[in-house]
């Protein structure tokens, strides 16, 4: 890991504690670290905690316990946030403003300079596919377009840390792949993103080191190929199949994973030898359309990460 | 911080109801003194002190509905979150919006003000410079106002708020005289130490009303009593922001 990582976490604890209502932890000693320049995925199922640990790093929240530190200072710290950008899970904005007037505002907080900054405004709406629709107010906007808002206004200072409580939420196909190529395009600039999210393939897509968080408490950290070791098994796309015929014929386990129309995909576990395959495919008249190693996948780790242990009360 | 000012004006302009109040407001006063006011006896006095007496008031309730809803509604909204996650202390957005809601307060006092000012001018009724100094009080006292309603909106729901800060002022008013009157005539000195606390933290609005002085004709208020009570308004301020934002450091979001 690198000397001065981008966010290092420490110990943190939170727990809520209301009038009448019981404490409830939220998060539980939670350590960890993203170095520089890195793409981070911060994953776990709903309630898991992602949020408060985002929350708690902009200093919404105060921890209960723990240290909580961002460009190596500490999270308290209001100067650093110069050079950070956030999403919140769940934000609005304005509704008397506009597009642009929003940006020019949060622009005005961070005090950047007024040369260029017009030309700046419109290059960030101009990347979140707002430009067209700049004038307009933001209250008027539908769930996807103030979506965009809130990731324009994450970008308006050009930070060097860029932290997204689920940036896909509400987007359409072509918004979640925008923001896959963004992610991507900020790390080709050496920013550091650190982002959580639900949407398993894109994570897999662009993140170096993902973490899985559950009910509180760190069960998965690494790197991608250490969270997706390569698996043992065949995929393969056949017309024509018997499935009853295979599973009784097969020396392999059978999955079966999609079926669409006269195509059936299905996983022999455990399987090497695509000879072998391509034989016992053949003795059951079948077509083969594809056949491969079978390929890791990031929702697989998460799942038995995330339901493999026993539960916690 | 200026910016959270600007926007704060913004949006009140922009959110027409404000604008609807204030001009319902001038044409129902301005309509009132028409008919009332301005036929009785005492024109001369009536007509200097009506302005004095009726534009706290409005512009009071008037600023208790832009101030007490202000902090929480950006909180509810979480248009926060976007904003305290750049280079903005927590101090700096309160006091921020702060200075926004005391200008809107400013300036429904004086639109209200200046249209008091043409009536009396069209009545041709001579006015001396205690007029100025009671609206120089009213901007004082609003200013004072609109601070303790922001620290109490940071502690009780909205509607709680709008109650008690209404409830506090016009209490101020009707309690002023009791009040002094029971720490002259306290017992103990520990009842009258208590009592003047409660006197002295409790802001006091009416005291920031001149109409008794108009009454009979008093000469302006010199500036040597002047000044304490701009310093007195000035504490309470900044009592009532010190505690608003001690009350939002150390509260989660
Ligand atoms: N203000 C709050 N008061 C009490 N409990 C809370 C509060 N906010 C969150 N929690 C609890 O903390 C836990 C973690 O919530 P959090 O929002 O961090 O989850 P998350 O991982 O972001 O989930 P999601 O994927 O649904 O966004 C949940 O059990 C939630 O009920
Ligand atoms: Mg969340």
């Amino acid at each position: 890991m690198s000397e001065r990582p981008a966010i290092r976490i420490t110990d943190f604890t939170k727990v809520y504690r209301g009038f009448g209502q019981r404490a409830h932890t939220a998060v539980e000693d939670l350590s960890l670290e993203v170095a520089e320049g890195e793409v981070f995925g911060f994953l776990g199922p709903n309630g898991a905690g992602k949020s408060t640990t985002i929350k708690s790093l902009l200093g919404f929240l105060r921890p209960t316990r723990g240290r909580l530190e961002m460009l190596g200072q500490s999270h308290s710290d209001v100067t650093t946030r110069r050079r950070i950008g956030y999403l919140p899970e769940v934000a609005s904005y304005y509704h008397y403003l506009t597009a642009r007037e929003t940006l020019r505002f949060y622009a005005k907080i961070f005090r950047l300079p007024r040369a260029g900054l017009a030309q700046r405004i419109d290059e960030v709406l101009d990347r979140v596919g707002l430009l067209t629709q700049a004038d307009r107010r933001v209250g008027t906007f539908s769930k996807g377009m103030t979506q965009r808002v809130g990731i324009a206004q994450a970008l308006i200072n050009d930070p060097d840390l860029l932290i997204l409580d689920e940036p896909t939420t509400g987007l359409d196909p072509l918004g979640q792949r925008e923001i896959r190529d963004l992610i991507a395009d900020l790390r080709r600039r050496g920013k550091t993103v650190f982002f959580s999210s639900h949407e398993l393939s894109r994570v897999e897509e662009v993140c170096d080191r993902a973490a899985i968080l559950r009910q509180g408490r760190l069960v998965r950290l690494g790197a991608l190929d250490e969270l997706m070791p390569p698996q043992h098994g065949l995929e393969a796309v056949v017309a024509e199949l018997d499935e009853g015929a295979l599973r009784s014929r097969s020396p392999w386990p059978v999955q079966v994973l999609s079926r669409r129309s006269a195509e059936l995909t299905v996983c022999l576990e455990g399987a090497e030898d695509l000879r072998a395959a391509l034989n016992l495919f053949g003795e059951l008249g079948a077509e083969v359309r594809l056949i491969e190693r079978r390929r890791p996948r990031l929702e697989d780790v998460f799942v038995e990460a995330v339901s493999g242990e026993e539960r916690r009360g | 911080m200026s910016a959270v000012v600007v926007n704060t004006l913004r949006e009140a302009l922009r959110r027409k109801q404000a604008w609807v109040l204030l001009i319902v407001t001038g044409v129902v006063m301005a309509g009132a003194s028409m008919i009332n006011v301005f036929d009785l006896e005492q024109q001369a006095t009536f007509a200097k002190l009506t302005p004095l007496l009726v534009i706290p008031f409005v512009a009071m309730v008037l600023s208790t509905f832009v101030a007490a809803r202000q902090l929480p509604t950006e909180i509810r909204e979480r248009t926060l979150y976007p904003l305290l996650a750049k280079p903005i202390h927590r101090w700096q957005w309160l006091v921020g919006k702060y200075i926004g809601i005391v200008l809107i307060s400013w300036l429904i006092i004086l639109v209200l003000f200046a249209v008091f000012q043409i009536l009396i001018w069209i009545k041709g009724i001579e006015v001396n410079a205690f007029l100025y100094q009671g609206l120089f009080l009213m901007l004082l006292q609003i200013a004072v106002y609109d601070a303790m309603v922001l620290l109490l909106s940071l502690i009780l729901h909205a509607d709680a708020t709008i109650s008690l800060g209404i409830l506090i002022f016009v209490g101020s008013y009707l309690f002023e005289k009791p009040l002094w009157a029971a720490i002259e005539g306290a017992q103990s000195l520990w009842d009258r130490v208590l009592l003047e606390a409660l006197y002295w933290v409790v802001p006091q609005f009416k005291l920031f009303d001149v109409t008794r002085a108009i009454r009979y004709n008093w000469d302006p208020t010199p500036l040597t009593v002047l000044i304490p009570f701009v310093l007195y308004a000035l504490c309470l301020i900044v009592v009532c922001l010190a505690l608003g934002s001690l009350r939002l450091q150390t509260r989660d979001l």
